[in-house]
């Protein structure tokens, strides 16, 4: 095997990393610049267009975002990938479906502001708390068992609950898409004086309920007692627990923090996309991990940060580089090979691809 | 402890799973065979907890079953007869329960759908179910009570002798059962096809490569090394069509997995993209040969490829496909190689997807020619399993010999600790190369024999679950083991065709089959040595570990 000799082949990838590595980013990035730069100098996009796509993303990044937190958090303290973490948020999808349609039995979506936007809230919490029970469920019988195992135990074990829950619900429920009746107060929109930008309240209550969402995560991450507990598991294990942290609780508690995020999600892409279905959690679950693996897995901003990035990019990008929208999860995929392969930290992340995974 | 309350947390653990099983419609689809599934599921729970608590008083024991019975068969009867009443006065319990129809609640309570809609009481049916659940639980709880261990020692002074041989008989018998009840057609699951035949063959398979790990290196040995490979030749003749395409469904696969294993089991880069190869090598051939596709009608002269022809092409794109995808991610570790590859698969099947002046998008590549040879056509299930058989042993070889030589040792070496594997002079990039180039090699050939099986293929056969199956057929074979795909591919391939009829449970099974596997033997079916060892030293470390640091 002569010709294995370190000496003589690196020069395939390894030639001073970081200078060959910003050389072909630059290249990159010029060739892209340059079909954006053809794609917008022939096609004729108006201004609004690109204002509506822009709009788009950020609802789609306040999605991802609230299902990145799951995984990233869960990730950070077990480095594992909870494949199963998008089904999590499709059962919070089928329970706010569910509520709402109780409420629509009542007439209470089509009834006054009032009634209409309890039976919104209401179909939130009843998501939050389906998918609060499931992944507590989830980490006790599919993960606690196999947590000391070699890494990709968990990983299958996670892959094997991935597709008992989706075909359980499929099971039990139907095949049949089961389709959301928006409630009266976020049926409609708002359009941004005669400019004929239009955005839904559907689109604005995912973005900012999101966004609330999220202050509340980080404040229970940074402020509260079990936070802090987390913060150190997360750190290591071992001394957690001689410092008297209960890790077993720790870990319960953020499986419940990441499925109750997940669950809210649910109901919110149910309300946006109008359609739930059986294996409706499963893409929107690997963009967000895509979106988490982006902003540096394992940091809460982070994940925020990559899930709008991803989002934005989605809308904006199939139309900037000239191709049909279906591209637009080919774009995000290649975005994540991108990061990992110029900067495998992610944006904002600490060095553990290479180090602690 | 041992109160009779502590029954308690098995009898809530028992309604769930009697639960689960309700609503994801057995009594609709077994009919009121179900009542006896949910018998044996409590009779379970029950001998288990009771054998755990053997030592205290035989009337707690029966007591504590007692709970265990009456609590999950009483909610199930409650639950029932709510549901019957909701029927009776035609409320749609199936918008919500899609399962929860009236055969289902007549199942369970002995009438007619046509009398649960018409409101006659479900009461007495109920009894009927709660009394031989109850009974089945106490049964357990009564069957734990005997004296086990003394039944084993007697066992094991007799049949000492017997047992040795043992490995050897039961394939043979397997094998001549098949014999003489496969070409019978005995039915299983009242389809027309043998599956009974299939079945049998499928646990030869599985005792034969059990056979060999247990019996010593000699003359019996070669023996009967020499007659289960004899068997596996004559098997695909004796067999009808429907079992040879079954059969190749499955060689194709452990094609596939042996090329997986290397990547995974071997060099420990964890794939998930791996049908992204298995796509280039059936898309290759694909498009080269069917009449149908653009390049044959746009390159005038061009007439299309053999499938020999098709072989050595699919090899080397994918080849090139492997190196492609190893170069970038030749950095990544562990989950983040995991996620990347899931990204270059699902990439690779839209592209084919979108791409459609070229692929055809959803519509595939049609018509493509089935290989021949010498002007025979080998179109037929009988002879492209003889194919795939062949090509499945080429593979294996390369792959035993790979394992032993250098290369192999380094992949293993880097598996175990890359830092070290580099101070000891092994070059990472190169070795890593070459597993993913391996590896997609023989996903590649698989790709090819596939396409010419399929006839037609489409973008959606080369979804994330094909990854996500070879994964699975390796782990639960025994990651890092040849005979542990083998037995890998036949339980996660070819026992779910035999079981097409019930096949809305198929993936619920195969998912909870992947989480148990996972607790309970994570070194999968037949495991290669070394695995066995790593996975039990790490539980004995983990035990201590966690002696040692109490967690709160």
């Amino acid at each position: 095997m002569a010709s294995f000799n370190p000496t003589k082949k690196a020069w395939l990838i390894n030639l001073g990393p970081s200078t060959y590595r910003l050389v072909g980013l630059a290249i990159l990035v010029a060739a892209l610049a340059w079909r954006v730069n053809d794609v917008l100098s022939h096609e004729a996009y108006t201004a609004q267009y690109w204002i509506l796509q822009l709009i788009n993303g950020l609802i789609l990044g306040g999605l991802y975002a609230l299902v990145a937190m799951g995984y990233t958090m869960v990730y950070g303290i077990l480095l594992m990938i909870n494949f199963a973490h998008g089904e999590v948020m499709m059962i919070g999808g089928f329970a706010g479906y569910f509520a709402l349609t109780g409420f629509e039995a009542l007439g209470w979506t089509t009834g006054n502001p009032l009634q209409s936007g309890l039976s919104v809230v209401v179909a939130v919490l009843a998501g939050m708390l389906a998918s609060l029970i499931i992944g507590i469920a989830l980490e006790r019988i599919a993960y606690r068992p196999v947590r000391n195992a070699p890494r990709l135990v968990p990983l299958i074990s996670a892959v094997g609950a991935s597709f008992f829950l989706q075909y359980t619900v499929l099971l039990i429920f139907g095949v049949t898409p089961h389709y959301y009746e928006k409630p009266a107060i976020i049926n409609s929109g708002l359009s941004v004086g005669d400019s004929g930008i239009f955005i839904s309240y559907t689109g604005l209550f995912i973005f900012f309920s999101s966004i609330l969402l999220m202050i509340m995560l980080y404040l229970i991450v940074q402020r509260s007692k079990m936070g802090r507990a987390m913060r150190s598991v997360a750190e290591s294990k071992e001394v957690s627990a001689l410092m008297g942290v209960n890790v077993d609780k720790v870990i319960v508690f953020t499986f419940a923090l990441g499925s109750v995020l997940a669950g809210a999600a649910g109901v919110m892409l149910g309300l946006h996309n109008t359609v739930m279905k059986f294996n409706s959690g499963f893409f929107p679950g690997i963009k967000a991990f895509t979106a988490a693996v982006i902003g540096g897995i394992g940091n809460l901003p982070g994940a925020l940060l990559g899930a709008f990035s991803l989002g934005t990019l989605e809308a904006l990008g199939p139309s900037a580089l000239g191709l049909p929208t279906e591209y637009k999860d080919v774009i995000a995929f290649s975005v994540l090979i991108l990061v990992l392969v110029f900067r495998p930290t992610g944006i904002l992340g600490e060095v553990l691809s290479e180090g602690k995974a | 402890m041992h109160t009779a309350l502590s029954g308690l947390r098995p009898a809530l653990i028992a309604f769930a799973i009697i639960l689960y099983l309700n609503l994801v419609g057995f009594p609709l689809k077994f009919g009121s065979v179900a009542i006896w599934v949910f018998g044996a599921v409590l009779f379970l729970i029950s001998f288990i907890v009771s054998r755990r608590a053997a030592a205290s008083p035989p009337a707690l024991i029966l007591t504590k079953s007692l709970i265990i019975g009456l609590i999950p068969s009483l909610g199930l009867a409650l639950l029932t007869y709510v549901f019957a009443g909701m029927q009776a006065s035609q409320i749609t319990i199936q918008d919500v329960f899609a399962q929860i129809l009236p055969p289902h609640t007549a199942a369970l309570t002995g009438l007619t759908s046509e009398q649960v809609i018409a409101g006659e009481s479900v009461v007495p049916g109920l009894y009927n179910l709660v009394l031989i659940l109850t009974s089945a639980a106490v049964l357990g709880g009564g069957l734990s009570l005997l004296p086990y261990e003394k039944l084993k020692s007697l066992q094991g002074e007799k049949t000492q002798g017997f047992r040795s041989t043992l490995p050897l008989l039961i394939p043979l018998l397997l094998f001549a059962a098949y014999l003489s009840l496969g070409l019978s057609s005995v039915q299983l699951f009242g389809s027309q096809e043998n599956k009974f035949g299939l079945l049998l063959l499928y646990v030869f398979f599985g005792s034969s490569l059990y056979a060999l790990r247990v019996i010593p290196q000699g003359r019996l040995k070669t023996a009967f090394l020499i007659v289960a490979v004899l068997a596996t030749i004559a098997a695909p003749l004796l067999n009808d069509q429907f079992q040879n395409s079954v059969l190749g469904f499955v060689t194709i696969f452990i094609i596939m997995g042996i090329g997986l294993n290397i990547v995974v089991g071997f060099a420990g880069l964890l794939d998930l993209g791996y049908v992204a190869f298995f796509a280039v090598g059936a898309y290759s051939y694909g498009l080269l040969s069917s009449p149908t596709s653009w390049i044959l009608v746009n390159v005038p002269g061009f007439e299309g490829i053999t499938f020999w022809a098709g072989l050595p092409i699919a090899i080397v794109l994918g080849l090139m496909a492997g190196i492609l995808l190893g170069v970038p991610v030749l950095r990544l570790r562990g989950d983040y190689l995991a996620i990347v590859t899931l990204g270059f698969g699902e990439i690779i099947r839209l592209i084919l997807l979108n791409l459609r002046e070229f692929t055809d998008g959803p519509s595939g590549v049609r018509g493509i020619p089935p290989p021949d040879l010498f002007g025979v056509n080998l179109g037929n299930p009988r002879d492209l399993l003889f194919l795939a058989m062949v090509v499945a042993a080429i593979v294996t070889f390369i792959a035993l010999r790979l394992r032993d030589s250098r290369i192999g040792r380094s992949w293993v070496a880097m598996r175990e600790d890359e830092t070290v594997a580099q101070a000891m002079g092994i070059n990472l990039i190169s070795t890593k190369l070459l597993a993913f180039a391996f590896g997609a090699m023989f996903a590649s050939l698989s790709g090819v024999l596939y396409a010419a099986r399929q006839v037609n293929v489409y973008p959606d056969n080369f979804a994330l679950d094909v990854s996500i199956n070879v994964l699975a057929l390796i782990i639960i074979g025994g990651i890092g083991s040849i005979e542990g795909v083998v037995i890998g591919a036949i339980a996660l391939i070819g026992l779910p065709e035999i079981l097409r009829s019930v096949n809305e449970y198929r993936v619920v099974a195969f998912g909870a089959l992947l989480v148990a596997m996972m607790a309970l033997r994570p070194e999968g079916l037949l495991p290669s040595l070394r695995r066995k060892r790593e996975l039990h030293a790490g539980e004995q470390e983990n035990i201590a570990r966690r002696r040692k640091v109490p967690s709160s």
